[in-house]
């Protein structure tokens, strides 16, 4: 990744949480973590993101795409993970860059500068209306 | 895109563990850590990254030694390469290593056997690779987890 970013990584499980978490603080990035849509949207209310990277199945009435739904709403990027190679379908109508595990932390830098890539500036708290839920 | 290999390092003498992932990275790969099998396993088994080779030491504490650890890894992604290293010579566990296929190193060894070790065996995995380079990186999953503690 050539630009540093703020980025926030919504996963439930702790270890992926970590490792994502750290290997994109690595490369210099500002990186949040959230477990769930709650702490995503506390996150939102407290600072501004670059990207977003997200677990497309997490626990919960809200899994990862309407949580991408709600983050795009918002002006960030969108990255989406997933583990399950039978919904690349799926993943391919959301419209956001997805990324099948496992993949390369290489293929995961390169998403994340994508996405920022087409952003003029991290999402603002001010920017779009909150979605009811 | 620039492919810098990553390789998983598993030791839980940290001084090693430093050590090994100091000269990996200073050849240009890209190393994250773990202090044992078991958080290793955690990390192999979360199926998120994609690994191009894993060098771990053999015994160490806990449920699982480094051999169970290399066969697992070679189940979960059988396109990595492994390296198993141990200061144990001719225990039942580096024959057990060696009987699975995989390439073990005694310590001690020099820089240099350890660097050649870990290009011959990332050369026999057959993917194509460019040569690794870039800015140092190394991630310890043991480290992250005391500092958040």
């Amino acid at each position: 990744m050539t630009k540093s970013c703020s980025v926030l990584v919504v996963e439930d499980d702790p270890g992926v949480r970590d490792l994502l978490q750290h290997v994109l603080s690595e490369e210099g990035n500002n990186v949040e973590v959230a477990r769930n849509g709650e702490e995503m949207r506390a996150a939102f209310d407290t600072r501004a993101f670059n990207v977003v990277i997200i677990d497309v199945r997490l626990p919960g009435a809200e899994n990862g795409i309407a949580l991408a739904r709600q983050a795009a709403d918002r002006g960030c990027g969108v990255v989406l993970i997933s583990g399950d190679h039978n919904h690349i379908d799926a993943l391919s109508r959301t419209g956001h860059r997805y990324l099948l595990k496992p993949f390369r932390v290489e293929e995961l830098l390169a998403a994340t500068q994508q996405v920022v890539d087409t952003i003029q500036a991290p999402c603002s708290i001010r920017r779009g209306a909150r979605r009811k839920e | 895109m620039e492919h810098r290999q990553t390789i998983l390092i598993v030791d839980d003498e940290s001084t090693l563990r430093s050590i090994f992932a100091d000269m990996m990275t200073r050849q240009g790969y890209r190393c994250i850590t773990a202090a044992n099998a078991v958080d290793a396993l955690q990390i192999i088994e979360s199926n998120l990254l994609r690994f191009d080779m894993l060098v771990t030491d053999i015994k160490m504490p806990g449920a699982l030694d480094g051999v169970e650890l290399a066969t697992t890894m070679r189940e979960l992604q059988p396109q990595v390469a492994i390296l198993v290293i141990t200061g144990y010579a001719n225990s039942r566990a580096m024959k057990e290593a060696k009987a699975r296929g995989f390439r073990v190193l005694e310590k001690p060894f020099r820089q240099a056997e350890l660097e050649t070790a870990v290009a011959e065996e990332l050369a026999t995995i057959g993917e194509e690779h460019t040569e690794a380079k870039g800015t140092a990186s190394i991630t310890d999953i043991a480290q992250v987890r005391k500092n958040k503690a």
